[in-house]
């Protein structure tokens, strides 16, 4: 008896002396003196009246299933049109038995990367080989088919939440090795190297990708005999990568910059040259400082990559504005906005969430 | 036999280096033999970093011939990284590569450079961090040891590659006082061990008990080169007596 009754008192008091600590504290913080009184009423009131004029719109009188516009209320979201075209907006108008081709390409990517990036995967040399060289191929051809029985699936059907990814991830990967080369480049002893690489670097860094996209565009079939076809997803993708390449080396060349002169120079002393120096002290050290910087590029890109409407792209933005206005449809803007929005502050999020416990890991790992 | 054990590790001759306009070497010469122990001493701004990472080819120079065993070093020539290969040098800031373990940092070299397999590299690099006494300490990262351990360990580092010649460059300078000691026993061990080395230390100490010459140095040249007896009993130039004045009363 007397057991039973020590243990609920043991369980009962911290959760008790919490409560306290917290009715303290919020004495303390919002309410200490009349003007904190008033901000705070004032907040919550604000709060209160988003909230009440959201949630009824956004959830309670929501509509969730249906088949057209017909099922809708004109006060409330209709979200059965997000629920309607779900697949659409992932995939596009790729088609339907085909769409395992392009969860198995994400799918792969996750994977590498998060080997490379956990700690104590062995032979990580050979998984970023694979990232950076085989997988934007292997990629490619499994998105794409017309080899080894996948059926052909042209660039133009390509879309949705996927192109948009796909845009991001090839700006990154293909850019990651040529930025690399630009910052070193950049730093480089030979004169034309160096010359070349700030040259590229200053133009393509100065050039807002929307006008490069344009440019693409526009300029590209002058260049070309008459009659000449580019792939509008090739324009782009090339497009993205002059840009974010030229970002990037810039955020690499800032990493090079935070290392020690010393550490070269203890480099060279035990007799290794500029390639050994590079590989083995100053490129690993460089991309440790560089994961938040890269991060916040490729958040930028995310988000950049809805400029591709340029080209004529279905990437997720363009497909919910372009499911708006079938007429099965019609009109649901709003919807559609919100969805695509929430999408890109979810991706963001979850990118710089992962970023902010990478880097934590990563000064662990140079602690132990 | 002879003649190869008279044979200098190291030849300075005329050795004559500007940064831009400044003089910082003039005519510096110095010649070690195998198994000789250097100590260079001077006041700051004197030229001993710059003359020491001239020999190990980190810096380039203007006049003169630096010769390793007869070759001669210069950054811009093909057989420099080799010649950097056969020095090992001791940094006043231990510059560890900080991404890579104790361990890490001493097998490096050797298994990129002299293709030992990693099991071979580890077992050399054990032999030499019980050298240094931190057998303990291999797979520890370098910012997890104290600077003293990161000075060790740096000396292994050098050591792994077998080097014909050592360099230190203040090599207890950066370090709090109570780790000078551990750092000095583990170079006067080498020194008993017969390693050929240069030495850039203000350690009057060391140098009194190690030193087979001491080289003093001033405004770029070497003005004075004395076995430690003479050096010390004032038997040299008058710099040279001050500055030694200034350094032993500064530690007394
Ligand atoms: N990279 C450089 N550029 C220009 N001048 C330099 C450079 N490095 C050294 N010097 C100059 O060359 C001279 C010799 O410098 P050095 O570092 O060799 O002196 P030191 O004898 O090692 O002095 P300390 O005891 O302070 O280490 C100094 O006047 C210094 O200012
Ligand atoms: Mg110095």
């Amino acid at each position: 008896m007397t057991a039973v009754v020590n243990s609920s008192r043991v369980e009962r008091s911290p959760a008790i002396a919490q409560l306290r600590r917290r009715l303290a504290w919020a004495r303390a913080n919002l309410f200490a003196r009349p003007i904190d009184v008033l901000l705070t009423s004032t907040i919550a009131a604000a709060a209160v009246a988003l909230l009440w004029a959201i949630v009824p719109w956004a959830f309670i009188d929501a509509v969730w299933v249906g088949e057209n516009r017909a099922a809708c209320r004109p006060d409330a979201a209709c979200w059965a049109f997000i629920v309607n075209r779900g697949g659409q907006f992932l995939y596009g108008f790729y088609p339907q038995p085909e769409r395992w081709r392009v969860n198995a390409v994400f799918l792969i990517f996750a994977v590498s990367v998060f080997l490379l990036l956990r700690r104590d995967t062995p032979g990580k040399r050979v998984v970023a080989f694979f990232l950076l060289l085989v997988f934007p191929i292997l990629g490619y051809v499994l998105l794409h088919g017309g080899v080894a029985g996948l059926s052909r699936v042209t660039t133009d059907k390509w879309g949705g939440l996927s192109l948009t990814l796909l845009l991001g991830v090839a700006g990154i990967v293909v850019s990651f090795p040529i930025a690399i080369v630009l910052a070193l480049g950049r730093q480089s002893e030979m004169p034309l190297f160096r010359w070349a690489s700030i040259a590229y670097i200053e133009i393509c860094r100065g050039l807002p990708l929307i006008a490069v996209l344009f440019m693409a565009r526009i300029l590209l079939p002058y260049a070309f005999p008459v009659g000449s076809e580019f792939d509008p997803l090739a324009l782009a993708v090339t497009g993205i990568i002059l840009f974010e390449s030229a970002y990037l080396a810039e955020v690499f060349r800032g990493g090079f910059q935070a290392i020690p002169k010393g550490q070269a120079e203890a480099a060279a002393a035990i007799g290794f040259g500029y390639w050994r120096t590079a590989i083995y002290v100053t490129l690993p050290q460089m991309l440790r400082v560089v994961v938040p910087g890269v991060v916040n590029n490729a958040i930028a890109l995310v988000k950049n990559t809805t400029l591709v409407v340029i080209l004529g792209l279905f990437e997720v933005l363009n497909i919910v504005a372009a499911g708006a206005a079938d007429p099965d449809w019609l009109g649901l803007h709003a919807e559609g906005y919100v969805f695509v929005g929430l999408v890109f502050w979810g991706l963001c999020f979850a990118m710089s969430r992962y970023s902010q416990s990478l880097e934590r890991e990563l000064k662990a790992a140079e602690r132990s | 036999m002879m003649s190869s054990s008279s044979r200098p590790i190291l030849e300075v001759s005329g050795l004559n280096k500007w940064f831009g306009a400044m003089h910082a070497l003039r005519d510096v010469d110095l010649t070690v033999g195998a198994g000789e122990r250097i100590v260079v001493c001077g006041p700051s701004g004197s030229g001993k970093s710059t003359m020491v990472r001239c020999i190990n080819a980190l810096e380039r120079y203007q006049k003169g011939l630096i010769r390793l065993e007869g070759e001669a070093i210069n950054p811009d020539c093909d057989s420099v990284l080799g010649a950097r290969r056969a020095i090992g040098m001791v940094f006043q800031a231990f510059n560890l590569f900080p991404h890579l373990s104790i361990l890490d940092n001493i097998t490096l070299g050797p298994r990129k450079l002299l293709r030992l397999s990693r099991p071979d590299a580890e077992s050399a690099a054990m032999i030499l961090l019980s050298q240094v006494r931190m057998e303990d300490q291999a797979r520890k990262m370098p910012s997890q040891l104290s600077g003293g351990q990161q000075q060790r360990a740096a000396i292994a580092r050098a050591l792994a590659m077998n080097p014909k010649l050592m360099l230190f460059d203040e090599p207890t300078s950066a370090l709090d006082p109570e780790m000078v000691k551990e750092v000095l026993d583990v170079m006067t061990a080498l020194a008993e061990a017969g390693t050929t080395m240069i030495c850039v230390t203000h350690e009057m100490g060391f140098a009194k008990a190690v030193a087979d010459r001491i080289v003093f140095m001033d405004q770029g040249k070497i003005v004075e080169t004395a076995d430690p007896t003479a050096f010390f009993a004032g038997d040299c130039c008058d710099r040279a007596r001050s500055f030694v004045g200034t350094t032993t009363s500064g530690q007394a």
